[in-house]
């Protein structure tokens, strides 16, 4: 590159990378501002965690010890019908969704007692929360196509969790982002360089400029960041997950750990493994949920099982997603969170402005890197 | 060998008698030699399906077996004097 070349404007305003759907609803955002955005994503590999799960809009019986995350999720949940319309008008997809509450199946009075503790205690700290404690009588009523087992006690129940086929969510707000006028390019980014005040992207098919550079490349993040932060504290958390043969549909409301898809096939999985970037899938570790899921739902243990996968979740060592300029580089913006899904309305909403350099908005105040310690503007 | 090339077996798809080569699956067999239209119905839209992906991933080849239902026709052999069904009523979920 030349020099007066690399004086010149910038080929890019904004590029975004990381096309997940976390990425892709700050692409979507931010287009609709009429912002001139590229969104960069690797041809798609299976490991990738907004490819990888079952499309819970999920707020309830989550953080106690971070009641700011837990209000930004509800908050979050309440945006995604506004958003869903949105998109499906401007992308012309369908995306199938359910907003009709989630439930948490108790086995034993043990496990009851023990989440009716956690949910008062929450909502003692939230203030205000949509949900509770419900008996085995009201959890029939509410899914009453589905035979429990018998050690089934009753269930933690919130009417503000949904789900989302996430592979839809996924494919709109990207066609969303196209057809606002955002640019799509799919290539792998290898690294980040600061560039005369902006920003350059080494990519497979070469370097790209640009001003503002976000990265919200999920587990690559830890590379990309590299050039600013010598340790980004988020760790691969991998989940294995079996997928039962499709029956007809009876779970509108998801329990949490087997939930019904929208196809009809079951998803069953709630392994949380510290194991590196490993994705095998172990028959012993797969087995100990399949187990639980058919103590839930017996008739599950008459169905086939047709594949077991797993995949990385992106997890924050404190668990509370991060949305944070890098320091020294005001412009450069790092998003990470395990939530993309049930997020991704407040991120829609609130991180074009983040991007832009309006700041965050008060409840997500706290979620930059200045509480690891970094030197970092908002 | 009944044709004079290869060894076959009989069996009933829907109280028909069809003759087959021997070591094919059902869901070959009925693909290739009855052109039934569709085998099953999708358990949640009931749109019509027939045997597609003929490896186990698919699904779509559920039909009922010497009187079970829900079977994956790619994944039997057939045999002489099998009794096979098409499954146009989608076997409940509990």
């Amino acid at each position: 590159m030349t020099r007066s070349r690399s004086k010149s404007i910038p080929d890019h305003e904004i590029i975004i990378v990381g096309g997940g759907i976390c990425g892709a609803a700050v692409a979507y955002g931010l287009a609709a501002r009429g912002c001139r955005v590229t969104l960069i994503d690797a041809p798609t590999r299976t490991n990738m965690a907004s490819r990888a799960n079952v499309g819970l809009i999920w707020c309830q019986s989550k953080f106690l010890h971070l009641p700011d995350y837990a209000r930004w999720g509800f908050h979050s949940a309440r945006l995604f019908p506004e958003l869903t319309r949105e998109l499906q008008k401007i992308s012309g997809i369908e995306i199938p969704v359910h907003y009709r509450g989630g439930i948490i199946a108790c086995l034993g009075e043990g496990e009851y007692d023990t989440r009716r503790e956690y949910i008062e205690n929450l909502g003692q700290v939230l203030d205000s929360y949509p949900g509770g404690m419900i008996s085995r009588g009201e959890l029939e009523k509410k899914l009453p196509h589905i035979k429990f087992g018998k050690e089934v006690s009753g269930a933690a129940w919130c009417e503000e969790d949904g789900i989302i086929e996430p592979l839809a969510l996924l494919r709109a707000f990207k066609v969303a982002f196209s057809k606002l006028g955002g640019t799509f390019i799919e290539t792998v980014a290898y690294e980040v360089q600061p560039r005369n005040g902006g920003f350059l992207v080494i990519t497979e098919q070469g370097p790209l400029n640009c001003e503002r550079v976000v990265l919200a490349a999920g587990l690559a993040n830890r590379r990309l960041a590299r050039f600013a932060l010598p340790e980004l504290p988020v760790y691969a958390d991998k989940g294995q997950v079996l997928l039962v043969e499709r029956m007809p549909y009876v779970m509108p409301i998801p329990v949490l750990g087997v939930s019904q898809t929208f196809g009809g096939t079951v998803i069953i999985g709630f392994r949380h493994e510290f194991s590196g970037h490993d994705t095998g899938i172990v028959p012993e570790d797969v087995a100990t949920e399949g187990i639980w899921a058919t103590r839930v739902w017996p008739e599950l243990g008459k169905k086939r099982l047709i594949r077991a996968w797993s995949g990385l979740r992106v997890m924050p060592e404190d668990k509370q997603a991060i949305y944070s300029t890098l320091p020294g580089h005001p412009r450069a913006f790092l998003l990470n969170t395990h939530s993309a899904v049930t997020l991704a309305a407040a991120h829609a909403r609130y991180l074009p402005d983040f991007i832009v350099g309006a700041g965050l908005p008060d409840v997500a105040a706290s979620m930059t890197l200045k509480r690891f310690g970094y030197d970092c503007q908002l | 060998m009944k044709n004079g090339l290869q060894p076959t077996v009989t069996l009933t798809v829907d109280d028909k008698e069809v003759t087959v080569p021997t070591g094919i699956s059902v869901a070959a067999a009925v693909l290739g030699h009855l052109h039934l239209g569709c085998t099953c119905v999708h358990p949640v839209d009931k749109t019509p399906r027939a045997p597609y992906c003929l490896m186990g991933v698919c699904f779509e080849c559920m039909m009922e077996v010497n009187g079970e239902e829900n079977v994956q026709t790619c994944l039997v052999s057939v045999e002489d004097g099998m009794v096979v069904k098409r499954q146009l009523k989608v076997p409940e979920a509990k």
